[in-house]
């Protein structure tokens, strides 16, 4: 046996069982971070740089008469890094690749280049998991390209499904005091766990008045955030009592519709119902909500894991509605800063506008541009934005303005 | 060695799917070139982000997994891993493995030596007799002339003989042999 054989037959027998699990998400996390940090790291240096001439020339120009002053050099400061550039037209901005987000419309389900026959009312997915609302309460997994419905909707109130597809919240009404809360394993529809939630005015909301419980939304980690029939909110990891919100402005929601459940904080609207800012921060185990930034607005879309908020402006990235609304999106990252920054659309002609259409991951989100040279208000095309670097292109979609995408 | 291609087609695959199918691939080639399995990890997962970060480049190179690799062996011969990724572990031993590497001094004679190798001279190593690749493959993918492929090569199996000298049944098969 010669060393070629040994080191070929060694290298093989230790590599031979190796296995890795690669979450691909966090990978993508961590790139995110890296590459915020290294456009930190960029415009730090060029502030350095500028300081150092600007120190250099100073002590230059001091005129011999003595010890001069040191000049100030101020600590460099961190600039944002340059906006992607903006096309001027829909029709001159770079072409991608198809979007990954569900669609229906004419009885036909379309997922990526999967096309599937059914009667759809309502989409909600994420990760891999796709749930279909085929009439009134009934909602279904697909699997593969098979529909299966889930279990037990019976009086439903609400259902939730996780950023990453991996639960499933669901609210069922039991009689007019009681309303219980089931998180589900997406991949098997088996309970992980339940709990009763009791209302003293659980009998208003079924009568329309009041207001009524609803699921805020459910985390990867089984934990759900719901409000209850008079706007308490609460806290639920499965297997431990439900634990309710402290720290809420008048220790209540004031309107749960529009709260949010994103990955990592929740957010609170400060007033009612409409355009209105809101309080973002994350929630202790103990269900101690903590506000940790401010969003302009309750209009708009969160990433998937709640680092980012999509949402509408005018020029000045101050949150605009009404006419001539929807022209310009703007992204943010609420934990860090409220300060918006353009995702690169073409702006469009009113009545134009784009609207958010879906998550295919944390950082890219879908659009659709309706109403612009387009079609009159009936062609919808497709837009990718990844929400870190701002920089967008067309997916090549094309789909009616009656397409049903996940709410 | 089968190569997951991109030619710039619609059959292209996404990032996800690529990681899917061929980070088990470069974890083991990431091990024998680390010879350790948390800084296979970290090898691993600083070449994932990596790609990541120049996706739209590397779907659009002839091959996403030779570019991957030369992600990989440029990360590992320049040594900048930095520390702070340490801190987060996304790939893990799966649960039925050995939690710790596995001692192969016991027996296997060749591997430990492999892992005290300078890292160019390791990573050509394993290119080469793991990965099978052919002296002009790995100066394409470490973008060095074929030349010096030869020279690290031969650099490695003379440092390796070198010390095989001192383990008796070892130099006397390879004696046996053609070398």
């Amino acid at each position: 046996m010669n060393i070629d054989e040994i080191l070929s037959r060694e290298l093989s027998g230790t590599a031979r069982g190796r296995l890795a699990e690669v979450d691909t998400e966090s990978l993508k996390r961590v790139a995110r971070r890296e590459q915020r940090l290294r456009r930190r790291i960029a415009a730090a240096g060029a502030v350095l740089v500028a300081a150092s001439v600007v120190t250099c020339v100073a002590l230059l120009e001091v005129p011999d008469r003595g010890v001069a002053e040191p000049p100030v050099v101020k600590p460099p400061t961190v600039t944002p890094a340059p906006p992607p550039k903006i096309s001027q037209n829909v029709e001159d901005m770079p072409q991608g690749r198809g979007s990954m987000v569900p669609w229906a419309a004419d009885g036909v389900l379309h997922v990526g280049s999967r096309e599937i026959t059914t009667t759809v009312s309502g989409l909600k997915s994420g990760g891999e998991t796709v749930l279909v609302n085929t009439g009134e309460t009934s909602w279904s997994y697909l699997r593969g390209d098979q529909l299966t419905p889930l279990l037990r909707l019976d009086g439903l109130v609400g259902l939730a499904l996780s950023a990453g597809g991996d639960k499933i919240a669901v609210m069922n009404s039991l009689n007019n005091r009681q309303v219980r809360v089931e998180v589900r394993d997406a991949a098997t529809d088996a309970a992980v766990g339940t709990t009763l939630v009791n209302h003293q005015s659980i009998a208003d909301f079924q009568d329309g008045r009041g207001p009524r419980p609803i699921i805020v939304g459910v985390l990867d980690d089984g934990r759900v955030f719901w409000s209850d029939a008079t706007n308490q909110g609460w806290l639920w990891r499965p297997g431990r009592p439900p634990v309710r919100i402290e720290g809420l402005q008048g220790g209540r929601l004031s309107d749960f519709d529009d709260a949010a459940w994103p990955g990592r904080g929740l957010f609170v609207p400060a007033y009612g119902r409409g355009n209105t800012r809101g309080d973002y921060g994350p929630v202790t185990d103990d269900g101690t909500f903590i506000p940790q930034g401010t969003v302009q607005t309750n209009l708009g879309s969160w990433s998937p894991d709640g680092q980012f908020f999509v949402y509408d402006g005018d020029q000045d990235a101050v949150p605009q509605l009404g006419p001539g609304s929807r022209r310009i999106l703007w992204v943010t990252e609420p934990a860090n800063s409220n300060r918006g920054a353009r995702l690169a659309l073409p702006e469009l002609t009113d009545p134009g506008h784009w609207g958010v259409f879906g998550w295919e991951d944390p950082a890219h989100v879908i659009l659709r541009s309706q109403g612009d040279r387009l079609g009159a208000n009936t062609a919808v095309v497709l837009a990718r934005c990844n929400v870190d670097s701002r920089a967008c292109e067309l997916t090549g979609d094309a789909l009616p303005d009656q397409a049903i995408h996940p709410d | 060695m089968e190569l997951l291609s991109s030619p710039r087609a619609a059959a292209s695959p996404s990032y996800e799917e690529f990681v899917a199918a061929r980070s088990g691939v470069l974890y083991r080639s990431a091990y024998l070139m680390t010879g350790k399995q948390a800084d296979a990890e970290d090898l691993l997962q600083t070449t994932l982000v990596k790609l990541y970060l120049g996706w739209k480049k590397a779907s659009s190179a002839d091959s996403v997994e030779a570019y991957a690799r030369r992600i990989m062996i440029n990360t590992l011969i320049s040594g900048r891993r930095p520390r702070r990724w340490h801190r987060e572990r996304l790939v893990c031993e799966l649960p039925d493995s050995p939690s710790v590497d596995r001692s192969p001094d016991d027996h296997l004679e060749l591997w430990p030596l492999v892992r005290r190798l300078p890292p160019r001279q390791r990573a050509v190593v394993v290119l080469r007799y793991y990965e099978g690749l052919s002296e002009r493959e790995i100066a394409d993918l470490l973008n060095i002339a074929p030349g010096t492929v030869k020279s690290s090569c031969s650099a490695a199996l003379r440092s390796l003989r070198g010390h095989l000298e001192h383990i008796p049944t070892v130099d006397a098969r390879i004696r046996r042999g053609d070398n």
